[in-house]
Formats: structure tokens, sequence, C-alpha cells
């Protein structure tokens, strides 16, 4: 027993010592973003959490395959897969340590304006939106002068991507009377009966629930002009007139309507309640159509069908707008990087931003690309998903957009502290005005002085 | 006076049975539990906690799903090989450590087993910008022995505790039986104190594998490619793919723990007999 | 107690090259992997710092901002408790458990199979595995108790004042280590001494009291120990349970630590984990003071 135990130590510390050896005299990992395969392809490695079963990687993994076949012998792209919740930790290393690839996407608003753009790490695309006029054209104009750095620099091609979030409704169980958006706050809240429920969270970032709040909000006076100043920002004041009446109501339609498993839900709890046919209502963006198309039927109980249900803006005819890095643009080249991986990663976003491109993306995500002129096949494809279409409708209609709360707290704030706080204030431990206050208070702490 | 230790003996020994038992069902419960949702529809686990899947169709196609489109062997195998490697070579360096500290003195004895020590206090996240550039900076990013080299400090403080204990549960006297026949350091920690500290390299070893088996913040940052993918990352993955779908996520859940559990079931065996049998002293 | 020794005799000089060449693999560990981190927690812990540019330096700021942060207080109350609930029923159950499998009741080769069942679970699968058992709708334990009171609900994670012990439970009677350790020492107990007792005429009750439970000493105190260090260190059982409780029932120090860490304040996270750090310390040397660690049993 002993001369086991002493050979096999020994034997796992041989075996140590040689891979040890091996990994570091081996392949310069260093280098690896720069590795030539042997046909002399340049590849390109991307870190990304857009893949596997990740809603937004259905359509990124055949995007990249595509890109690969088209440029086979001259470009490879090959994704490096992160778990979405450690992505942003990954990006913060890896520009740490002086290593970040020359592509990278969705990266956090404070990196953005902490790290990447004062330590101008970021490589200019002025010069691929001035060789690419189409682009421009797409782009949002509001988006392109906020994208426009005080040098004149542009970081990354700015946003023009118009996203859906609004309210899906299971019509089996609530048939609106007229269209939701045409109805205000008040009367749509009167319309309800009893039995009419929400899928609200309270776990996590309190996503469905944060939505609908914002939608109170933005029909509160003063609240879509609030919404609009903090775009982009943060808010730290949270004892405003019409966040406190905001959320007054909320509460009132969580202590008639939500759902009783609204307490201690977590994201796919809420999803669970909707197609299980127990909550009528859930406040949600266009990634979740795939749920509800007749390939997801086995997760559907109760009887719930998912062609029953629509999607309607918030009453007042706001619509949320969630998409990711609109202001300031989803894809940003970086300073390292070789002569050919830039050729590589401007090919790269030259098909991106390529209409069909991303007409494919548009029939994925959903919401709406606006100053686009789509083409035949978009438009023919579109008609064929009705929640695509009527989405699509919706924002080309007279709505308001706004950003959602969640994005304009700080983000430990938004991550954990109003999912706790809203689960005190459900729970009658705090009141309305505890709840601003403690927010403010929290929010404060939470600044970086 | 005999009834009164009858009573005594039925007590205690009913004591101890109902602790034995609430012990196995809370240890054993949960697992069985995730294995028995993982068979159900999400309306059947939606519907309440003790509902029995009706066919066992659900679950076969999750877990068939799983296999097809996930690479579990090879996760399994890394964390094997990541913890396995990683434990041994650490188990082998405290143990050197922890015998010098228990019978020797020596100047900067004290401060080093202060500064052993006080290395389980460390928070995580503030390790982690150092480790991410010291395993960039030897090129061992994204390589199944980076992970090993980092994993091999985990357990530091808690492993050199134990084994500075089990050392020094071993009489001095023969330390000194040894040197008077002549034998060398080395070879009196090897044939003489090594083989009796069995027990304590057990149970630090243990110890030392769990953690790492189970260990994601340094897996989920050091790796990135699925070959280098460890079984938490990947439970990680799943949570975030299949959060809306239960009897997957359960399944994802079962088949991340089942080698844990596999391994655990064949190893122990082995260990508690080191375990037990090291109790006898010569 | 600590006696210096300035003179070492000669022997014991000439083994100090064996000594050293033995510590250089750990020396060498605790240089690569905690001098540096530990250097630069303390050193930006009086910075503020978004971990990528250049710290800027402000003194004592991080620290007072802890004690005047709202969580703060609350945090160190729920550390206090849950420190107080570990040193005693959590080590105490994990001991217990040693002890009865050292009687070798029937069946105690089966717990002794699957009692590190909970072990070999990560801490993510474990508290995801709690959410539903504490569930009010799905949930098991509910479940049961609606056999008896038909009308019961309580969505234990999420309610106060229960959240704080749907945490505790999800720890608190899974002392694996603790019944290791401690059996560890138990068997290396001399057969004779148990049976000089016996022979001696003492009872059961009397031996595990006067022989087992001091011979456990040492195992006793690193039990306490590591019970302690966890609760200061626990992340996992509370941020995917119930994320810092209803308001702040349950938050602790490591919560304020990663929210600190995702608003870019690392100057003030270091600062955070260098108090938790020295709170570590400070039980390290009283429960070595306290169970006379240092000194070996035979």
């Amino acid at each position: 027993m002993k001369k086991r135990l002493l050979s096999v130590i020994l034997a796992g510390a041989m075996v140590f010592s040689l891979a040890a050896c091996a990994g570091s005299g081996g392949a310069d990992k260093k280098e690896g973003k720069d590795s030539k395969s042997a046909e002399g392809e340049t590849v390109l490695k991307i870190p990304t959490f857009l893949c596997g079963e990740n809603v937004g990687g259905r359509y990124f993994g055949e995007f990249v395959n595509r890109f690969n076949e088209k440029y086979a012998g001259k470009y490879k792209v090959e994704l490096e897969e992160v778990v979405e919740a450690s992505y942003t930790e990954k990006i913060k290393q890896l520009a740490q340590s002086g290593d970040l690839p020359v592509l990278v996407h969705d990266v956090q608003k404070e990196f953005r304006d902490s790290i990447l753009i004062p330590n101008k790490l970021y490589y200019p695309v002025n010069d691929f939106m001035s060789e690419h006029p189409d682009i421009e054209k797409w782009c949002l104009p509001a988006y392109l002068k906020s994208a426009k750095l005080e040098n004149g620099d542009i970081p990354a091609i700015p946003g023009m991507h118009t996203c859906f979030v609004g309210l899906f409704i299971n019509e089996a169980l609530y048939k609106p009377k007229k269209n939701i958006g045409e109805m205000s706050m008040d009367e749509f809240i009167k319309s309800l009966n009893e039995n009419d429920k929400f899928a609200f969270q309270t776990v996590n970032n309190a996503w469905t629930s944060g939505l609908f709040l914002t939608a109170i909000l933005a029909n509160q006076k003063g609240g879509v002009e609030l919404l609009h100043e903090y775009e982009g920002k943060k808010l730290y004041n949270y004892d405003q007139q019409c966040f406190k009446d905001a959320v007054a109501i909320f509460l009132d339609v969580w202590k008639k309507h939500a759902l009783n498993n609204s307490l201690g839900a977590d994201y796919p709890d809420a999803i669970n309640a909707f197609t299980s046919n127990s909550a009528a209502f859930i406040s949600n963006g266009s990634w979740m159509n795939p749920q509800l198309e007749v390939g997801d039927a086995k997760n559907w109980s109760n009887g719930f069908d998912g062609e029953k249900v629509s999607a309607y803006a918030f009453p007042g005819n706001i619509v949320i707008d969630a998409s990711a890095g609109s202001e300031y643009g989803r894809w940003y080249m970086t300073n390292s990087g070789t002569e050919k991986e830039r050729e590589a990663a401007l090919a790269f976003l030259e098909m991106t931003y390529s209409q069909p491109e991303l007409e494919q993306w548009l029939l994925y995500e959903g919401g709406a690309i606006p100053r686009m002129d789509y083409s035949e096949e978009y438009t023919k494809e579109l008609s064929k998903n009705k929640l695509l279409s009527e989405q699509s409708n919706t924002l080309c209609g007279d709505v308001t957009m706004v950003c959602h709360l969640m994005s304009i707290m700080p983000d430990s704030i938004a991550n954990t502290t109003f999912g706790n706080l809203l689960t005190q204030l459900v729970n009658d431990d705090i009141t309305v005005d505890q709840f601003c206050e403690q927010m403010t208070l929290k929010a404060n702490e939470a600044k970086a002085e | 006076m005999k009834i009164k230790n009858v009573i005594k003996r039925i007590l205690t020994k009913t004591f101890m049975y109902l602790v034995l038992i609430f012990t196995i069902i809370i240890s054993v419960f949960p697992i069985i539990w995730i294995v028995l949702s993982s068979f159900k529809t999400n309306s059947e686990i939606l519907s309440g906690a003790f509902t029995l899947p009706s066919t066992l169709e659900t679950g076969i196609n999750a877990f068939k799903y799983l296999f097809e489109e996930y690479n579990f062997l090879l996760y399994a195998s890394n964390s094997l090989i990541i913890s396995t490697v990683s434990s041994l070579v650490a188990l082998l360096f405290f143990a050197m450590a922890g015998y010098v500290l228990s019978k020797y003195n020596f100047p900067g004895k004290n401060l080093i087993f202060i500064l052993f020590t006080i290395t389980m206090l460390v928070p995580g996240h503030s390790k982690a910008q150092p480790i991410f550039a010291l395993v960039r900076n030897i090129g061992m990013y994204d390589n199944i022995w980076g992970l090993t080299i980092v994993y091999v400090s985990n357990g530091l403080a808690m492993s050199i505790f134990i084994l500075k204990g089990t050392f020094m549960s071993i009489p001095k006297e023969l330390n000194e039986a040894a040197m008077l026949d002549g034998a060398g350091f080395f070879k009196t920690f090897f044939s003489i104190n090594f083989p009796l500290a069995k027990s304590g390299l057990a149970t630090a070893g243990i110890l030392m594998f769990l953690w790492n088996w189970n260990e994601y913040f340094y897996a989920s940052l050091l790796t990135v490619s699925e070959k280098t993918r460890t079984l938490p990352v990947a439970l990680q993955f799943f949570n975030q793919s299949f959060s809306y779908d239960y009897t997957k996520m359960f399944a994802a859940l079962t088949l991340v723990v089942l080698p844990g559990l596999i391994l655990y079931v064949f190893a122990q065996e082995q260990v508690q007999q080191s375990v037990a049998a090291s109790g006898i002293k010569g | 107690m600590k006696s210096k020794v300035f003179s070492y005799t000669k022997l014991e000089r000439k083994n100090w090259k064996w000594i050293y060449l033995f510590l250089l693999p750990t020396i060498c560990i605790f240089v690569l992997f905690y001098m540096q981190p530990i250097i630069t927690m303390i050193y930006t812990s009086f910075a503020k710092w978004d971990g990528f540019n250049a710290p800027q330096f402000i003194g004592f700021k991080n620290y007072m901002r802890i004690f005047t942060n709202s969580a703060a207080a609350e945090s160190v109350k729920n550390l206090l408790w849950w420190s107080l609930i570990a040193m005693t029923i959590h080590v105490a159950f994990g001991v217990l458990v040693a002890f009865v499998l050292y009687h070798k009741p029937r069946g105690w080769k089966f717990t002794r199979a699957v009692f590190m069942i909970p072990n070999v679970i990560s801490g993510a699968a474990w508290a995801l595995i709690y959410r539903f058992i504490f569930n009010d709708q799905i949930g098991v334990l509910n479940d049961i108790i609606r056999r008896i009171n038909p009308d019961f609900h309580v969505q234990w994670f999420f309610e106060s004042p229960y959240a704080f012990w749907a945490v505790s439970l999800t720890w608190l009677f899974y002392g694996v280590i603790f019944t290791l350790l401690v059996l560890n020492d138990l068997y290396a107990i001399p057969a004779e001494l148990e049976e000089a007792a016996k022979l001696d005429g003492a009872t059961g009750w009397q031996i595990t009291k006067r022989i087992h439970l001091p011979l456990c000493r040492i195992a006793i105190g690193t039990c306490v120990i590591c019970a302690v260090t966890s609760r200061i260190a626990m992340y996992e059982a509370i941020a995917l349970t119930t994320g810092g409780g209803p308001g702040d029932d349950t938050m602790s120090l490591s919560l304020l630590l990663v929210n600190a860490i995702n608003d870019y304040n690392y100057g003030f996270a270091n600062s955070i984990g260098v108090i938790m750090f020295l709170l570590g310390v400070i039980v390290l040397f009283v429960i070595n003071k306290l169970f006379r660690m240092n000194e070996s049993y035979y």
C-alpha cells in the first residue's frame, strides 16, 4: 500500500513536470492570436458568449460559418466560447494583461469609458465608414453624433438597430379590446380582471418586473424625459416624483395581478409562468419569439398555444429599446494584432454590416433597422412570422422609444440591489418612499466617486 | 441499576441511528431529486415536488441531446486529470513542508508557518488579475496544465494545517531511533514518517481534490475552448442556455454531478481502508 | 509560551539544507500565487482604482467608506451570527457524526459511503438545488409541511426573517470536512488508552469526555477555524440563492466585494478584502491560542 501510494505520487509529479515543460516549450500561446494555419490562413480569435444555446448564438454561429466559407484559405474566425456571466470579467482581464483580441464585441459601458477610450485601445473605423457609405446611411442620426469622440475618431460603427421590448399577451387568457399601445396605462390597468396575471420576477435583475416598471414610468409626467436624459448614463437619484408615482402604481399592480410565483422568481421561472398558461402578460423582447414557436412546444404546459400570443407596445405607445451597445456600437477593433489580422477584421465587419447579413440577423433577433430599405426577400420572410412582423410594424409606428431602468442603474444595483429592495417592497417590509430612498442611498454608495 | 443502564444504552443507540439516518437523508435526497426531475417534463416539474415522471422518454431525450451536442466525456476527463494531478503534486509539496514544520526548529519557522496559514484568507477575486497575467506570461492560457498549476496552489493553508498536525502526532522517538540507525534526512521522511501519515495525507488529498473538482472561477477565467472545459464551467454554460427548459437543466446537472459521484464510489473504499488501517500503530 | 531558540544544536544545523529544500516548493507557490496578490490588495486598498489605469492614492477613504456603507453594518452582523452558528451547531454536528461513526453502529459503512456526496457537488449546483427545495410552490419542504398545515405559504429565501435561516440551512448540517478531520484524530488514539480506562471501570460517556474529546483538540480547533473562515469567504451560497436577501438581510462582505468589482471600484473592493483578511487572521490567532494548537498530544 505504501509503495503504491508513493509510486502514484511520484508518477503524478513526473507527468506534471513533463506537461509543464511541454506546455511552455511548445506552441507559444501568447502569440496564439497571430497563428497561421498551414495554408497561410490568418486566424482571428474572437471571445464571445454568442454560442451554443445562447439566444444570439444561433445567428452568430451560422454567420461565422458563412464567413469562413467565403474567405476559406484567406481568413478564418475561431470563436472562444465564454459563459455570458463571466464575459465582462474575461474582457477586463484580457485588457489588463494587454491582450485584447483584434475584434471584441458588446463591451460594458464602463469598460469603454474608463479603459478602452482613455487608453486609446481602439482602432478607429473612420476610414472603414467612408469606404462604406451605406453603413453611414443606416446608422441612426442621434447615435452617429454621440459615437464620435472629441478627437474625431469613431471607435465603433454606431447603432442602427432598434430592439423591440414590449408586452406579450396570451390572447387565450386576455383579449384586448383595442391595441394596447393606444390605451393609457390607467385604462389598461382598469381593464384587468382578477385572474389576469403578470409573470414578474424578483431574482437577479428582476428583468420582467423592471421592464414593466419602466413602461409605467414612461407613462408618468416627466418619465420619458427622465429616461431620455439618463440614457447612456447612470441615475443616482430615485426620489423624483415620477419615479415614486411609478413605483406606487407598480406595487398596486403587483398586489392584485402578480402571479403567485413571482416572489423569488428568476427569468426562467417567469418564462415558464407564461408558457404554462398561468400568466397572461409578460414584458420581454423579441428574443423570446422562438420559445413561442411550435418547435418549443415540449416546454409548454396546460394547453398553452404559442400561436395565440401577440406582442404589443406598452400602453401609451411606449417601446423599450434594449439594443446592445445601441448608442456606441457593438463591434470594436482594437490596436492589437498584425496587419493581416486587421485586414481580416475589416473583412469581418464588412460582411457583418452587409445588407443581406443584417436582414438575416433581423430575422433572428427581431426589431428593426429603420433607415434601411428592406429587400423584397426580407419583407417576404418577415411576413411569414407573425410575431416578428407585428413587432416590426409596431416599431415603424408612432412609438416613443426609451431605454430601460436597469440600464441606467449602477451595475451592482441593477444586478442585485434592485431585486432585493423589490422583494422587501412587495412583502410590505418597506414603503414606496422608503424604497426610493434606499435606491438613492445604495446608488450613491455604488458611485466610483 | 441495570434497567437504568439498559435504558441509557437504548437511548444512546437510538440517538446514534437518528443521526445516521438524518445524515443519509440530507446527503442523498438532493441527488435523487435532481435525477428524478431530469425525467419529468416542464409541466410535471412545475406542478409539484413529489410528482413522478410519467414516461422515461422525456428524460432519455434530454440526455440524448446533451450527449450528442456536448462532449461530456471530454469535460469529465479534463476535470479528472486536472484535479488528480494538481492534488497529488500539491500533496507531495505540502507533506514535505508540513513534515519539516512539525519536527524541526529553524530560523524563520514561525514566520513561514504564519505566512502559509494566512493564504487561506485571501479572497479569490483579489488573486484574479495576478494569476491571469502569470498564466498568460508562461503561455499556459487555455491549457489544462495551466489550470493544473494554478490549482496546486489551492488548499495550501488547510493542507499544511492537516499535515503538520498529522506529522506532529507521529512520536519523535521514531525519528531518533532512525537516526541512531544511520538513516539520512530524506530516508527518515520517506520510509518512516510518510507511510505513518496515511490518514492525514488521505484527508488532505481528498479535500484538495474535491475543492479543485468543483472549482469554477479560475476554470472559467483561464480556459476558453471546449477542449479545455471542465465540468463546473460546462454546468454554467448549460445554466445560461437551458435555464427555461427545466428538464434539460436537471439532466445537465445530473451529468455534471455523476462523474464525481462515480469517482467517489470507486475511490472511497480505497481511501477509507487506508484511513482505517493507519489507525493501528506499531 | 513560544520559546525563541537562539542556539541550535550542531545536529539541527546539519539538517537545515534539507529543511529549506523541503520548504522550497511550497515557498515558491506562496510567492507566485499569494505574495503579489496580497501586496497588491493591501496597496490598492488605499487607492481609487478602476482595475486598469494607475491607482490614485486616497489614504483611508476606502476604509471610511466601509464604515459608512449602509449594507456593511448588516453584513458584519450577519457574519457574527453565522460565525456563531458555525462554531457551535455546524462544527458540533460534524463532530457528532464523527463520534457516531467511530463507534461503528450498524449502517456506518453506508453512511460513510454517502455522506460526502454533497461535497462532490459544486457550490453553484448546490445553491440551485436548494432554490428548488425551498421554493414555495414546487419545493419539497413546503410540500411536506402542507400535509400538516394546508395553508402554509412561505417563500423561504425571499421573506424576512426566514432568508437568513434558509441560507444557513444550505450548509449547517453538512460538515463532512469536520467529520473527516475528527475521525483522523480519533483513529490515531492508541488502543491501549481506551483499554486501560475500561479496565479502570470507566463508562462509555466518561471515555468520550475524558479521553476522546481532549485528544481531538487540534482537529476540533482546525474545524472551528475552517468553519469561521468559510463564513467570512462564503459567496455562492448567498449570491446564488438570495443575492443578499430581502433588502440587506443576508448581505455579506464577500457580496459587497463582488458588487464593488462590478462597479469598477477595485480600490474599495480590495479594502473590503483586507478587512476580510484581518478578520480571518484574528480568528486564526484566537482559536490557535484557545485550542493550544501548537502543542502536540503525545
